[in-house]
């Protein structure tokens, strides 16, 4: 725990982070129609993510989350870039600085979504933003809910960096495919999600849980937000057509459902009373 | 209430034999309801041959109604059934006569008898949907099948939770029965896979108002079960809902709408399933 001082420092930089994501989101939406460029979208909101999960859980938690998703993320795209193992394709320059055959901005996409789309599946699975259940079955509810959460984020996002922002190339689509993009790549996403975060689970177990302050209302509606923005504007700006309709039921019901919870939390067990002192 | 009592009094009075026979309706109409779906995806049957909805409406809507009867009671069972009929029969009939709610669109003969211009299975439909949604909304927002949070505020919100998860299902439906089945005719076609955006617009707004209008009844009517409720009897409705979308995952119409059930419904209906579940607390989950 923080002083009071401290904390609102805290809570005041992930507030302005916030903001700004959603002013670059909502700058670049109005001015030019279209996305924000991925990396500076997922610097900012993964700057967000990862300051709030240290907030929220504690260092060693966040660190831990973070370094596994970045790298295992990085190691399931180099992997199946480099076999072809599910579907083929490439990424184009587009994207920016690649390690490998991978932009860096990818690896920190996943954790900047993977963070937010916990913390959706956590409020509606246990109407608080921390999961304190346990058991097998329980954990693999729980990483399911937030493979499909962030998954749906991709419904939108996959065909409109592949039309028009041209980030990647699908090699193979085959014949049925959604909007050009394969099959192979939602179920690739839900796995690789799935198994991330329950490794992530997995390894949560031995690592001290050390929040910075309680998770009031405002700390919790940050990545709540972060998640809305990153694909509800897909309504007004996506392409191809159809998935202006599809994003405000992919992502506006987890939202939706996360919400019902959020608006009947009470003060989650990370909200112990603030210590005034150097805890 | 007992602790069971998380989903309903497992010790109230009932009629034997209106509850047996009400579980024996469900029990038929719910097997033939999974097995015609199943049939389906199993033998591949081709878009523009599925078993007609004038068969399974009028089966999954009797599961409907009798599920509502044995959950809800009689007098909270008819009203969201007569109000169902009535509003959706209501925005079908000005839709279909103005083109103003849905876009421009007629029905065909497909879909058989005809109350005007609206083909009963339709009003049927609507029940049959929305009733699971109902549950699915009630079980995110307070872990329980039935309404327990009954201001005007929730009653609202619940409505929109509602017609959200009920027109996901129609992303899936309507390509295929405007397409292929020819239930339907989009006049003007449409920019999601020939149809129009405004046709979902409309299915909120029809759906918003039964799910609010019967939530504001509800307050007013006695909550009367007619059968002692279980676990198992909740997920029938789950179920049966996420068995109207699970074979578009295989034989979905056109094949790009075969991703999207996987999310606009898995996330509802395992959000709903998950508190079936109730998971031990952790050890260590006191934070430092």
């Amino acid at each position: 725990m923080l002083t009071v001082q401290r904390e609102r420092l805290v809570i005041g930089a992930l507030v302005a982070l916030t903001l700004a994501g959603v002013g670059l989101h909502g700058y670049q939406g109005v001015a030019t129609g279209e996305k924000p460029g991925l990396l500076a979208a997922s610097l900012i909101f993964g700057l967000m993510s990862l300051g709030h999960a240290v907030y929220l859980l504690g260092w060693k938690r966040a660190l831990t989350l973070f370094v596994l998703s970045a790298t295992l993320s990085y190691m399931f795209e180099s992997l199946s870039i480099a076999t072809c193992a599910a579907t083929c394709y490439a990424y184009t320059g587009v994207l920016g600085w690649k390690l490998g055959s991978v932009p860096i901005a990818i690896p920190l996409s996943w954790f900047t979504m993977m963070y937010p789309s916990a913390i959706i599946a956590n409020l509606i699975a246990e109407g608080q933003p921390v999961s304190v259940k346990g058991g097998g079955v329980w954990m693999v509810f729980l990483a399911l809910l937030t493979a499909l959460v962030m998954t749906a984020w991709d419904l939108t996002l996959d065909p409109y960096m592949v039309d028009k922002v041209k980030a990647w190339v699908w090699l193979d689509p085959l014949k049925d495919n959604y909007l050009g993009i394969p099959f192979a790549n939602y179920l690739g996403w839900v796995e690789v999600v799935f198994m991330i975060v329950l490794i992530y689970r997995l390894a949560e177990r031995g690592i001290e849980w050390k929040p910075l302050g309680p998770a009031t209302h405002l700390v919790v509606a940050l990545p709540l937000i972060s998640y809305a923005v990153s694909g509800l504007p897909d309504v007004v700006i996506g392409v191809p057509d159809a998935t202006r309709l599809i994003a405000p039921y992919a992502m506006g019901i987890p939202l939706l459902a996360a919400l019902s919870r959020y608006a009947q939390m009470r003060f989650a067990p990370a909200a112990a009373p603030v210590t005034t002192a150097e805890g | 209430m007992t602790q069971q009592g998380r989903f309903i009094e497992q010790d109230i009075q009932v009629n034997r034999l209106i509850e047996i026979v009400l579980l024996a309706v469900m029990f038929a109409t719910f097997a033939t309801h999974i097995s015609l779906h199943v049939y389906q995806v199993v033998a591949n049957v081709p878009p523009a041959q599925r078993v007609p909805w004038t068969t399974l409406a009028p089966i999954f809507s009797a599961f409907a109604m009798a599920h509502a009867l044995f959950m809800l009671g009689w007098r909270r069972a008819l009203a969201f059934f007569a109000l169902t009929a009535i509003i959706a029969f209501g925005f079908e009939y000005i839709g279909q006569s103005t083109g103003a709610i849905f876009g421009r669109y007629e029905y065909t003969d497909v879909l058989g008898w005809k109350l005007f211009t609206v083909p009963v299975a339709v009003l049927l439909v609507y029940f049959m949907v929305i009733y699971p949604c109902y549950v699915i909304a009630n079980l995110i927002i307070s872990a329980n099948p039935i309404s327990q949070l009954h201001t005007m505020r929730w009653i609202l919100w619940a409505a929109v939770l509602t017609a959200f998860v009920m027109t996901a299902w129609d992303l899936t439906l309507d390509p295929l029965m405007a397409d292929q089945v020819k239930a339907w005719v989009w006049l003007d076609g449409g920019q999601y896979f020939n149809v129009p955006f405004q046709n979902f617009f409309g299915w909120l707004l029809t759906t918003f108002a039964i799910g609010s209008a019967y939530r504001f009844a509800e307050t007013r009517l006695p909550l009367a079960p007619l059968g002692r409720m279980k676990k198992w009897i909740v997920i029938l409705p789950v179920a049966g809902f996420a068995a109207l979308s699970v074979g578009d995952l295989f034989i979905g119409y056109p094949a790009d709408t075969r991703v999207i059930p996987l999310f606009v419904m898995g996330v509802p209906v395992l959000a709903a399933l998950l508190h079936f579940y109730e998971p031990p607390d952790r050890p260590e989950t006191t934070p430092g």
